[in-house]
């Protein structure tokens, strides 16, 4: 199915009032992110989510609104993005972005506003939420896979434990991870070992649900690291 | 109350216009985590995203197959008190409630807003439903500060092969208990937990712990769901 036959607009559905609730719903929703963002590289206006996923839990939209991306995010992040709002403006499409963002699996749906071709700027949305190893199929979707990882709490791992974190997650044993890295069960019990005092050991079980909340895939392992 | 004032006051000098809230609903309407539907008071659905008309009507359904039907002819029929006990909240609150509810095996949290109708108009629904594993604290609503109602009967899809006893059981598993310590939880010997999960192992084909705990994870699973009325 096209993401044409889905549109919402019906015009006998869609007024002011719908509108503002899909909005109000999108915006105070504690597990999205929701920014209005332009190809200057600025943030017009975000949520409170948004402004916990960019500055950690105490920061405030206030600390982000209005500003240029360069007074708080890495170079290589900011030209990637900017890379992708110019493909949105260009094609009129909407692109899913997957970064790992404090050691954790997002997806940011980046569509653009249909503004009026003659304003200084163009205005994009950005819908941003974290999603765990699996947690949906992303059909229909344009996904790009972010170049760039901001590790978190996870950047004391080497890239052979991001690897077998990254597996666990997948919901693999010990043998399964050995049969597929061609390693020792020995040698993946080490990684797992150290996996666990790295992160406050974690019991197995936790140790699971903590890589099956990261989603991470094999490939984050060799990414850039911010 | 008028939907989304709190809103307009911090957005309005950022211009968050009709035309950012209609690129909000296309963004809505085409994301896969989020089922989206527009509700009239008498359950027929007015509009709804395709997540939506997989969850309700089917995997391969497409959105032709959903928008347009009524609520009451593709949910449980053990589900109408609990919409309507929604329905109620909402307008008695004034402010918008969320559901929590399972469906085929998995905990969704449903944050229904009300959109008031008028002289000629029935007042509708915004529902917006999303899976919410357990042990994810990222994806709570509970903080929202919005009330939360549980469901009073659980749609347990493929656990349903379990008994109550075993659905206990795996909701302490979920919830990173050992045999002994979910012994003690549940007043039994250790013996009678260990074929707990010895059955539950057989009807779920998995005899690896961490693999029950993701399923209790996903499904969300709470001792108290045991109890509930099932719907099939």
């Amino acid at each position: 199915m096209t993401e044409q036959s889905h549109k919402s607009n019906n015009p006998s559905l869609v007024d002011t009032n719908l509108r503002a609730a899909v909005w109000e719903s999108l915006t105070l929703d504690p597990t999205i992110g929701v920014a209005i963002v332009t190809d200057e590289a600025r943030t017009l206006w975000c949520n409170k989510r948004q402004a916990e996923i960019f500055g950690g839990d105490n920061a405030t939209a206030e600390l982000f609104n209005g500003r240029l991306w360069s007074t708080y995010f890495p170079q290589d992040w900011i030209e990637e993005r900017l890379k992708l709002l110019a493909e949105v403006k260009a094609t009129g499409k909407a692109i899913v972005l997957r970064t790992i963002w404090q050691g954790k699996q997002q997806f940011s749906q980046i569509r653009l506003i249909p503004d009026r071709e003659d304003n200084e700027f163009q205005r994009f949305l950005v819908v941003t939420r974290r999603q765990p190893a699996g947690a949906h199929e992303v059909a229909n979707q344009d996904v790009r896979m972010s170049e760039v990882a901001m590790l978190g709490e996870l950047s004391s791992l080497t890239e052979r434990e991001l690897e077998v974190l990254a597996l666990i997650g997948q919901g693999l044993t010990s043998k399964e991870i050995a049969a597929l890295l061609h390693r020792s069960e020995k040698t993946i019990e080490n990684h797992r070992y150290s996996l666990s005092k790295k992160l406050e050991g974690a019991s197995a079980v936790a140790l699971s649900a903590m890589a099956a909340q990261a989603g991470l895939t094999m490939d984050d392992s060799k990414r850039k690291r911010v | 109350m008028h939907v989304g004032d709190q809103n307009n006051e911090e957005s309005d000098q950022f211009a968050v216009d009709s035309v950012v809230r209609s690129a909000a609903i296309d963004a809505l309407s085409v994301d896969p985590t989020v089922s989206v539907s527009l509700m009239r008071d008498d359950g027929k659905i007015l509009w709804g995203n395709l997540q939506a008309a997989k969850l309700w009507v089917g995997e391969s359904a497409t959105v032709e197959q959903y928008i347009g039907r009524n609520v009451h002819d593709l949910q449980p029929k053990e589900w109408d008190p609990v919409r309507e006990k929604m329905f109620a909240a909402v307008r008695t609150s004034g402010k918008p409630v969320v559901l929590r509810l399972m469906w085929k095996g998995k905990q969704y949290f449903s944050l229904f807003r009300l959109l008031k109708g008028g002289m000629l108009e029935r007042d509708r629904f915004l529902i917006l439903t999303r899976h919410v594993p357990s042990s994810d604290p990222a994806h709570s609503p509970i903080d929202s500060g919005y009330e939360v109602i549980e469901a009073d009967a659980v749609g347990l899809g493929h656990l349903d092969v379990l008994t109550p006893r075993e659905l206990e059981v795996l909701a302490l598993v979920g919830q990173g208990l050992s045999t002994r310590e979910i012994a003690q939880t549940l007043s039994r010997s250790e013996k009678t937990v260990e074929n707990h999960r010895y059955s539950m192992s057989r009807k779920l084909e998995s005899s690896s712990p961490v693999r029950l705990a993701e399923i209790a994870r996903q499904a969300g699973l709470t001792v108290k769901d045991a109890e509930r009325q099932r719907v099939v």
